[in-house]
């Protein structure tokens, strides 16, 4: 297809326009973030444009639509995408607007489609983006460029490890380089928990009252686990022993870790303190007699590996700005609605080649922690967000910890390694915010 | 009430009727009470009705000893999240909980420290259009429309639904509840913070 530049494609100009260099005053070196970043529309009506927009984006996994024609329609930043498949095989994503007066186009979530047509006046447009039909086209002059006419569709979608990502700035580094070190942890994940027959599947949504970077942050944040999620500790422990779920974080004297790996992406590395997923799983309906099934069939060490198929996998890999790789398949992803309103979808995997007692087991697991823990997380962003919504005379949030002590350690390939309790990645995500705040070229083209 | 922080809950006994079978047995309620257009086979007033407003009831007070009291050994809680539920053994929903995990739930009220219900949500459930038809093994299927009213910091939210409940003879003369399906209207859309027991 052609590179053309119509005219319906130039950059939006009604975002927030706050000079270049106000962005680093509210990112600080010592770990203080400004309350704005949380609570001002214009700043979230940037981030929509410079962040959604400016960098690498996850739109979906590759065995969401694994079919030729396959799409998912899914929102980027706000922007309502249709992401296809092409008859070719290769993976695009296309503005859901019609380009005529700029009707939605596709209203299902998903589907098998080789071309979608506009209810309002009948355009049709190929799944590659292509202009295929203007309906009484003798309505229009010989001037007509039907190719400037094509869906707007993002100049880059690359994918890793079937992690699809795409970008509206042509001009972004190779998604490799952008992943850089983060990259071993998904290599992990894939290696240790997926089949040829894994094929992710959304297992929940969630709303809250609150900006998206709180969700972003807190996945990175292992300081607020004996606290917030309290409630889940003390139950599990006096009702299922110790050594189940949350029992491994005590404070630092532990062999995990957080790490900064650059643009935006952070981690907290617990696999040194979950060695077995399913060891640490609280019971879900069928533990015992699925258990028992499998190994009824199968030898110990391929039941062992079943089993911790179940289970919070020891990763919480968060790839800047809109994705959590939890392990063992499993994922979310933050959508902002608002700048006090975000959604949470949740993703899982169902192994086709496994046998159905672990999907069974999987099943129920993936309604374990978002049913538990994400219940008291979404109540502490509401409280955040109502705080800093409505004291304007403190400004500042604290991401200081860390600093100034030994603590952090800077790998040769520049992944900062700190303590696990420590606000080390969350700090270097705020680095990238102000960095792609604060360039004063709009990014955003479409082809 | 007896929802006081510190109250003991049953124990959690292994769950170990949850296999194939059981989870077969759900399956099939969910189609027989949805698949079948048949007029009600009885009138739902008098004995069904009394249980199914009570279990509401229960839920509402907060006397969650005497709502597990109210389910059977065996008992299951669904609640689908998809527009069109599968069988669950392939797909997970809200929750899908055994009895261990029903009391799961309400053990993790009562730690004092789930802050996603401090302050707690009020709740009141309105139950209609009851129905009933017979069952396998000489169950009873009844479905009921909810609207669930919320309550909690200032703002009051309805969360409408209809419940299918599989109703089985107790050994001491009454009945109980084996299964009960919540499926809630906004079930494939994102879920706002429920933390109470939907």
């Amino acid at each position: 297809m052609p590179f053309v530049q119509p005219l319906l494609r130039m950059p939006a100009q009604s975002e927030n326009q706050m000079p270049q260099g106000s962005y680093d005053a509210l990112v600080r070196p010592d770990g203080m973030v400004h309350r704005t970043l949380f609570t001002d529309p214009a700043i979230f009506d940037r981030e929509m444009v410079r962040i959604f927009g400016g960098t690498w984006v996850f739109l979906l996994h590759e065995t969401e639509i694994p079919l030729a024609n396959d799409f998912k329609c899914i929102n980027v930043g706000r922007r309502p995408v249709i992401v296809t498949r092409t008859a070719e095989g290769d993976i695009r994503a296309l503005m859901n607007r019609c380009t005529h007066r700029g009707t939605t186009l596709c209203m299902e979530s998903h589907g098998n489609a080789k071309r979608f047509q506009c209810a309002y006046h009948g355009w049709a447009f190929a799944n590659t983006g292509e202009l295929q039909t203007v309906t009484f086209a003798e309505g229009y002059g010989s001037d007509f460029d039907k190719a400037a006419h094509n869906l707007g569709r993002f100049p880059r979608v690359e994918s890793y490890g079937g992690y699809v990502f795409g970008s509206l700035n042509p001009d972004v580094e190779p998604l490799s380089q952008w992943i850089g070190p983060a990259h071993e942890m998904i290599d992990w994940s894939r290696t240790a928990f997926t089949t040829p027959g894994a094929r992710v599947v959304r297992s929940s949504s969630m709303v809250f009252n609150a900006n998206w970077k709180l969700q972003n942050d807190n996945n990175g944040d292992m300081y607020h686990v004996p606290f917030t999620h309290r409630s889940v500790a003390q139950m599990t422990n006096e009702r299922h022993g110790a050594g189940k779920a949350l029992d491994h974080f005590r404070g630092d004297n532990s062999p995990m870790t957080v790490k900064y790996y650059g643009h935006g992406h952070k981690s907290i590395d617990q696999r040194p303190s979950i060695p077995s997923p399913w060891a640490r799983a609280r019971p879900v309906p069928g533990r015992e007699t699925y258990a028992a099934a499998l190994a009824a069939r199968f030898e110990p060490e391929q039941t062992e590996r079943f089993l911790n198929m179940t289970g919070r996998a020891g990763i919480n890999l968060i790839l800047y700005p809109n994705l959590i790789i939890a392990g063992a398949g499993s994922f979310n992803v933050y959508e902002p609605v608002a700048v006090d309103k975000t959604i949470v979808h949740s993703y899982g995997v169902v192994l086709d080649d496994a046998p159905a007692e672990v999907n069974a087991l999987k099943s129920r697991f993936t309604e374990d922690f978002t049913g538990f823990g994400y219940r008291d997380d979404n109540e502490i962003f509401e409280r955040i967000q109502h705080s800093l919504s409505t004291i304007p005379e403190m400004e500042w949030v604290d991401f200081s910890k860390g600093l100034g002590t030994s603590r952090e350690s800077v790998g040769a390939d520049g992944t900062i390694t700190g303590a696990v309790s420590d606000e080390t990645g969350i700090r270097g995500a705020y680095t990238y915010w102000r960095e792609l705040m604060g360039r004063d070229v709009h990014p955003c083209v479409l082809v | 009430m007896n929802g006081a922080v510190g109250t003991p809950v049953e124990a959690a006994e292994p769950a170990l009727y949850v296999d194939d079978a059981r989870y077969a047995r759900l399956w099939s309620l969910w189609n027989a009470a949805l698949v079948s257009g048949a007029a009600a086979e009885f009138d739902s007033t008098g004995e069904i009705s009394r249980l199914l407003y009570r279990e509401a009831r229960l839920l509402d007070d907060c006397h969650y000893d005497q709502w597990l009291g109210m389910f059977a050994p065996d008992c299951l809680y669904w609640v689908p999240n998809r527009a069109d539920p599968a069988d669950p053994r392939t797909q997970s929903g809200v929750y899908l909980d055994d009895r261990r995990r029903m009391a799961d739930r309400v053990a993790m009220l009562r730690t004092g420290h789930l802050h996603a219900q401090m302050p707690a949500s009020r709740t009141r459930r309105m139950l209609s259009n009851i129905e009933c038809w017979s069952g396998d093994a000489g169950a009873i299927v009844a479905r009921a429309n909810l609207t669930l009213w919320e309550q909690r910091k200032g703002v009051t939210r309805a969360w409408p639904a209809f419940q299918i409940y599989e109703i089985v003879g107790d050994p001491a003369g009454g009945a109980l509840i084996a299964t009960k399906i919540i499926c809630l209207l906004e079930r494939d859309a994102p879920l706002g913070n429920y933390a109470f027991i939907l």
